[in-house]
């Protein structure tokens, strides 16, 4: 029986271990309850008492009671859920943000139009999605007198007219956050009471940014007002829209400004055949490279050394500096990478460390590089939130194969007289830019010589400083290629060198040293440790 | 320490900070009445937040400041079942998860424990109490005695009691 009792004991010590090691709630709820007037006590009344102590009285006590409870708990009954559902039954669905856009949602039929424009009225842009037949539509006064028209398959995302309503349909559905929360709170516009819905992500180790607030009417439930935050969480990148409920909306882009009586030009940024198989070709030699390895960039001024294991992927870059921490020093290094990778960390300075863990990207600046005039001295640490293939963004060597995420018309041309028969030419040419590279096809595709053009007075001009050549063409152990050399001739600068090197999974584990394998890529970690050390965490809204 | 009834009376003077202490006095036991009933920790803590949020716009109509605890207990007991009958009809309708506020359900509480507070919840008022003020706010028993003004004869008497009730209960299910 005393055995029973101890083991009781024990059983209510853990839950109640467990639950004081939830996070507390105390200051959301204290931050929307000083938002909240002073709570009274509320003074007895008798209604005629003679008639209350009949039974008719009695039920009409208790109509009145029930009457009250549910007037003083109706508001509080609202949660966002019953916002978004309110719109269901409204035809139309208008917001009218502060940068001058507007969204206009035709809920019955499935369709969303999009307008902006300039406040001197240079720039305007009208846009119709038709998500029943995937056709996309529009208009930009930069584009020349035409319209475009592209086809697009319907994604399952966005489901519901809320979705459709608010936008950013285009991108949620593919990054959506795996935790958000929403608190409620009491608030005003214009003299009227509402209520306010906070959204906020929460990213690792529990850091929230606010992404979103929704203000809604707690009558009607319809929602008034929405701010979407697209920035670090400094309150200084949203945009506010007002709600309205039309009966009817536009027809057409014409209906928001587009002029009438344009040509519509379809599939605009259509890719050829041709280059669209080179393209891929260039995707797959990206893909092919091996999955461990060790790249060593180096310049006359910084140093970066990355590890990159399957999705996991760390950089750190070094350099000197002077002592104002304005102008970078210039750097020599031992020959051998073996010896830069290991004397690094005892002869150079700690500028940055980059991790990715294939859902964030933590950035953590030591506050010991360059000192940008706009920002103050001191270690920082950003945490974005990237989707699967950030990866090819991060790879050093990633600008070698072009083409992963650009999408336009694109073609290939025969090569000029001078150029090697083996090179392929490849042309990108949107409205005012052009991007030219001649790829070698026999080294996986490697862009070694790349050219970019704007258009100027309705002539190309080409940018020289944008020019870039790639050269000393090396081959990794496990058969790929890559370019050691890269200089760019249209400006005065260094060229960059970069070492390349396969890793063994005992090499990688040797890299990350006591710490351990895990530890070297975790992200949390180093926010952890950042965060002991005081630097200051942004955490980047959606 | 001050108790219960003496911090209600302050609040109802005008300081919102007493609020916020008589908050974290009941906040986990708040959080295990929602857990017994919604079984999720995410939806839990929003929903303890709600009821604190609730409580305190009420607060004016509580007759007897010693009761906060119960009466705070009970509002959020109302407010879990609301939300788990609105969840519920919502699955029967079948209708899009919007996910913005949507608990999600990556912090079940495991089976023993939610058995182990279906019973906590089950005790009588007084021992229930007792119970969440000492094993789930972490309160020594003279503290629970200050807080809930019971002897602390009364209060080490309650939780033997409420042991005994909890074995009992237990073993019967």
């Amino acid at each position: 029986m005393e055995k029973e009792s101890e083991r009781l004991d024990q059983r209510l010590e853990s839950l109640g271990g467990l639950l004081r090691s939830q996070p507390s709630v105390t200051r959301r709820a204290m931050r929307a309850i000083e938002q909240m007037p002073p709570v009274k006590r509320h003074r007895p009344v008798i209604f005629m008492p003679s008639v209350a102590r009949s039974g008719i009285g009695l039920a009409a006590c208790f109509l009145i009671g029930v009457f009250l409870w549910l007037g003083l708990g109706g508001p509080a009954n609202i949660t966002l859920a019953d916002v978004q559902k309110s719109i269901d039954s409204k035809p139309w669905v208008l917001i009218r943000y502060d940068d001058g856009s507007q969204e206009w949602a035709n809920l019955r039929e499935r369709r969303s139009f999009f307008t902006r424009a300039d406040p001197d009225g240079r720039n305007f842009y009208a846009g119709m999605r038709d998500h029943v037949q995937g056709i996309w539509r529009s208009y930009h006064s930069n584009w020349g007198r035409q319209i475009h028209e592209q086809p697009f398959t319907p994604r399952p995302y966005p489901q519901t007219p809320w979705e459709y309503a608010v936008g950013d349909w285009d991108d949620r559905g593919i990054e959506r956050f795996s935790r958000t929360v929403v608190e409620k709170l009491s608030d005003n516009i214009k003299g009227r009471d509402v209520v306010r819905f906070d959204t906020y992500d929460v990213g690792p180790l529990g850091f929230r940014v606010l992404a979103q607030q929704v203000w809604a009417d707690p009558e009607t439930r319809l929602p008034i007002r929405i701010r979407k935050y697209s920035g670090p969480d400094r309150g200084d990148r949203s945009t506010t829209g007002d709600f309205s409920f039309p009966e009817t909306g536009p027809s057409s882009i014409h209906d928001l400004g587009a002029p009438q009586d344009l040509p519509i030009v379809v599939n605009w940024g259509v890719i050829e055949p041709a280059a669209q198989a080179v393209v891929e070709a260039a995707k797959q030699a990206l893909r092919r490279l091996p999955q461990s390895t060790r790249i060593i960039q180096k310049s006359k001024y910084g140093l970066s050394i990355s590890y990159r294991s399957g999705n996991r992927f760390r950089q750190e870059s070094y350099g000197k500096t002077d002592a104002g921490h304005s102008t970078p020093l210039a750097l020599e290094f031992p020959d051998d990478p073996e010896q830069i990778y290991q004397w690094a960390p005892g002869h150079l300075t700690l500028f940055q460390v980059c991790i990715y863990d294939v859902q964030y990207e933590y950035t953590y600046d030591t506050g010991e590089g360059l000192w940008d005039s706009s920002t103050a001295p001191g270690a920082t640490l950003r945490v974005r939130r990237h989707g699967e293939d950030w990866m090819d963004a991060l790879l050093p060597i990633r600008d070698q194969w072009p083409f992963i995420t650009n999408v336009g018309p694109m073609k290939v041309l025969e090569n000029e007289p001078g150029t090697p028969p083996s090179l392929i030419w490849l042309r990108y040419e949107g409205l005012n830019l052009r991007r030219d590279w001649r790829l070698d096809p026999s080294r996986d595709y490697i862009c070694v010589r790349q050219f970019e053009f704007s258009k100027k007075a309705g002539q190309w001009v080409e940018d020289e400083s944008r020019q870039t050549e790639r050269t000393d063409l090396t081959r990794l152990a496990s058969g790929q290629w890559y370019a050691r050399t890269v200089r760019n001739p249209g400006i005065i600068a260094a060229p960059r060198q970069f070492d390349v090197k396969v890793l063994t999974e005992a090499e990688m584990e040797e890299v990350a040293g006591t710490e351990g394998f895990t530890a070297f890529f975790s992200g949390e970690k180093l926010l952890k440790g950042a965060t002991d050390n005081g630097a200051t965490v942004t955490f980047w809204a959606r | 320490m001050e108790s219960d009834a003496e911090l209600v009376r302050v609040v109802l003077n005008g300081d919102r900070q007493a609020y916020g202490r008589l908050f974290e006095r009941h906040e986990r036991s708040v959080l295990a009445v929602v857990l017994a009933v919604l079984g999720d920790y995410h939806a839990a803590q929003d929903v303890s937040q709600d009821a604190f949020v609730k409580a305190y716009r009420n607060l004016g109509g509580l007759r007897k400041g010693a009761s906060f605890g119960p009466w705070v207990r009970e509002i959020a007991r109302h407010e879990a079942i609301d939300v788990r009958r609105r969840a519920s009809q919502r699955k029967r309708v079948e209708l899009p998860d919007n996910g913005t506020d949507e608990p999600p359900n990556d912090g079940h509480i495991d089976e023993q424990n939610r058995l182990l507070l279906d019973a906590v919840t089950r005790l009588p008022k007084h021992e229930q109490e007792v119970i969440m003020l000492h094993y789930f706010e972490d309160h020594p028993v003279k503290t629970v005695s200050e807080m809930t003004g019971r002897p602390v004869g009364t209060v080490t008497m309650q939780l033997s009691r409420a042991r005994s009730h909890l074995q009992k209960s237990l073993k019967e299910s």
